[in-house]
């Protein structure tokens, strides 16, 4: 029998497993952090005012991020005269069909990727940002932490090989659409 | 040493040395390769923000509570926290606020916004404007969500637009109240005080010249435009908290109440058509709800945060 409490568990497994990467979804269309969770968020409260009809046992995935991609493009149309000019050229770039499956496997990447770097112990992670993202130099990373260039170095491989360890499906993904582009061209 | 080489942060020796390794054996250049595809893959994290999963599953949690609130009234719960983290998440990475600036009013409480052109906006809780930067300065377009009384100052030279998903109104200034909710079934426009036009956008046939105390009611399902030159003395009870009430149905009084108090009403369908005579000013729901009560012989049960309104009928 189906009752509230199977609905409420069921939903919050679909809202944890989809949350950030429909997220990083929207955000391709929307630009807008803010505006991409609103929309995920009404995705979801749309499922849960609907729970009684909705069909659990299926895969959701494709129904979520073709909601997702729906609501965007309507907060696309409803702010376009609020969007600047060079953005608003960026949201014709983006606003294409054929992007679908590619934003989508972005996203999905994009949230692997966030998920792997929460694997990582805290000082690890920051040394790891700090390098990776803001292009920061070993040495003035040792200063802003108070370590030793050597710690900064060790802390790199211990998160690469953490990263490597937990990016490891898309590592072997990653050869198979370069052989099969290969194959292609 | 590989993370070294892609940090840049390798000696010309150390650069050596890898391409010596790399040439030696076969493995090693895959190594080398796998490597060089985890160093790509892991950019592609870089400024996509981080979302708290956590917190976003207790904003949901609270929106799907049992007692059930108003549709609006989670969607602006969600709007305020998402809000609320976008200013955290700005003030965290320095980023620049983008060109379009939103006003919203709590979803319980009304928002006064005076505009960069001195006009005055007042918001029906868990209404919301957005307007451009520029606005006041190239133009004074607006968009609303929700309900809002305007008080624009009149500038012939920059007309003041204001826009829903549909329709657009216009005016160089003038005094008017504006209904626009998302879902709800026809957008209302009705001018206190000056002249407003008012038209569906990109059909120019929709459109009607609304003067004070008539209003202009857009039905989108039907794409109808028509005017009422009925007065309608609770176009602003929701702002002053007055209403008069002449043989009005208890469908359309507790309509108004909403709108004013923002508090879930559920009328029973048998006393819809019943009618009231009475004049409310600045009294609180519960008094109101005591008069109604005590003139139709009512029973009023409140559950959570709603009140059913039952009774024998008329």
């Amino acid at each position: 029998m189906k009752n509230e409490t199977y609905f409420r568990t069921k939903f919050e497994e679909l809202f944890r497993e989809h949350f950030t990467g429909l997220c990083y979804f929207a955000r391709k269309y929307t630009g807008d952090p803010d505006s991409s969770k609103e929309i995920v968020h009404t995705v979801f409260l749309r499922i849960w005012e609907s729970r009684a009809e909705f069909e659990w046992d299926l895969p959701a995935k494709s129904y979520l991020f073709t909601s997702v991609y729906n609501r965007s493009m309507n907060y696309i149309r409803d702010n376009k005269k609020f969007i600047s000019h060079d953005e608003a050229a960026r949201h014709k770039l983006v606003v294409d069909d054929s992007l679908f499956s590619d934003n989508l496997e972005t996203a999905e990447l994009e949230c692997r990727i966030k998920l792997a770097l929460q694997k990582l112990p805290e000082r690890c992670r920051e040394v790891f940002e700090l390098s990776r993202f803001e292009g920061k130099k070993y040495a003035e990373i040792a200063e802003q932490l108070n370590i030793s260039v050597k710690t900064v170095e060790t802390q790199m491989s211990k998160a690469l090989g953490i990263l490597k360890a937990e990016l490891k499906d898309y590592l072997t993904a990653v050869i198979l659409i370069l052989l099969l582009n290969m194959h292609h061209g | 040493m590989l993370p070294k080489v892609f940090s840049g942060e390798a000696t010309p020796e150390e650069n050596k040395l890898v391409d010596q390794w790399i040439s030696a054996d076969p493995a090693n250049r895959e190594e080398f390769d796998s490597f060089a595809r985890l160093w790509n893959l892991t950019g592609k994290a870089a400024g996509t923000g981080d979302i708290d999963l956590e917190s976003e599953w207790r904003i949901m949690e609270s929106a799907i509570a049992p007692v059930r609130a108003k549709t609006f009234t989670v969607a602006a719960i969600i709007r305020i926290a998402a809000s609320v983290l976008l200013i955290a998440a700005l003030a965290f990475t320095g980023l620049k606020i983008s060109g379009t600036k939103t006003d919203r009013a709590p979803a319980v409480n009304l928002a006064a916004v005076t505009l960069p052109d001195g006009s005055v906006v007042t918001l029906n809780a868990g209404s919301k404007i957005m307007y451009k930067k520029s606005f006041g300065i190239s133009n004074r377009d607006l968009h609303l969500r929700g309900e809002a009384y305007f008080e624009v100052n009149r500038d012939a030279g920059l007309p003041f637009v204001v826009e829903t998903d549909e329709t657009s109104v216009q005016v160089t200034g003038t005094k008017f109240n504006m209904k626009a909710y998302k879902h709800a079934a026809v957008i209302r426009v009705t001018v206190t005080e000056g002249a407003v036009r008012f038209f569906v956008k990109g059909q120019p046939v929709k459109e009607t010249m609304l003067l004070a105390g008539e209003t202009g009611i857009y039905d989108p399902s039907g794409n109808t435009m028509n005017k009422s030159g009925k007065e309608n003395p609770n176009i602003l009870s929701w702002k002053t908290r007055v209403m008069e009430f002449y043989n009005t149905p208890l469908a359309e009084v507790t309509e108004v109440l909403m709108n004013t108090y923002h508090v879930p009403l559920e009328i029973d369908p048998a006393l819809q058509q019943c009618t009231v005579t009475v004049r409310f000013e600045n009294q609180e729901l519960d008094s109101i709800l005591n008069v109604l009560k005590s003139t139709l012989d009512l029973t009023i049960t409140k559950k959570g945060k709603h009140f059913a309104i039952t009774g024998k009928g008329c």
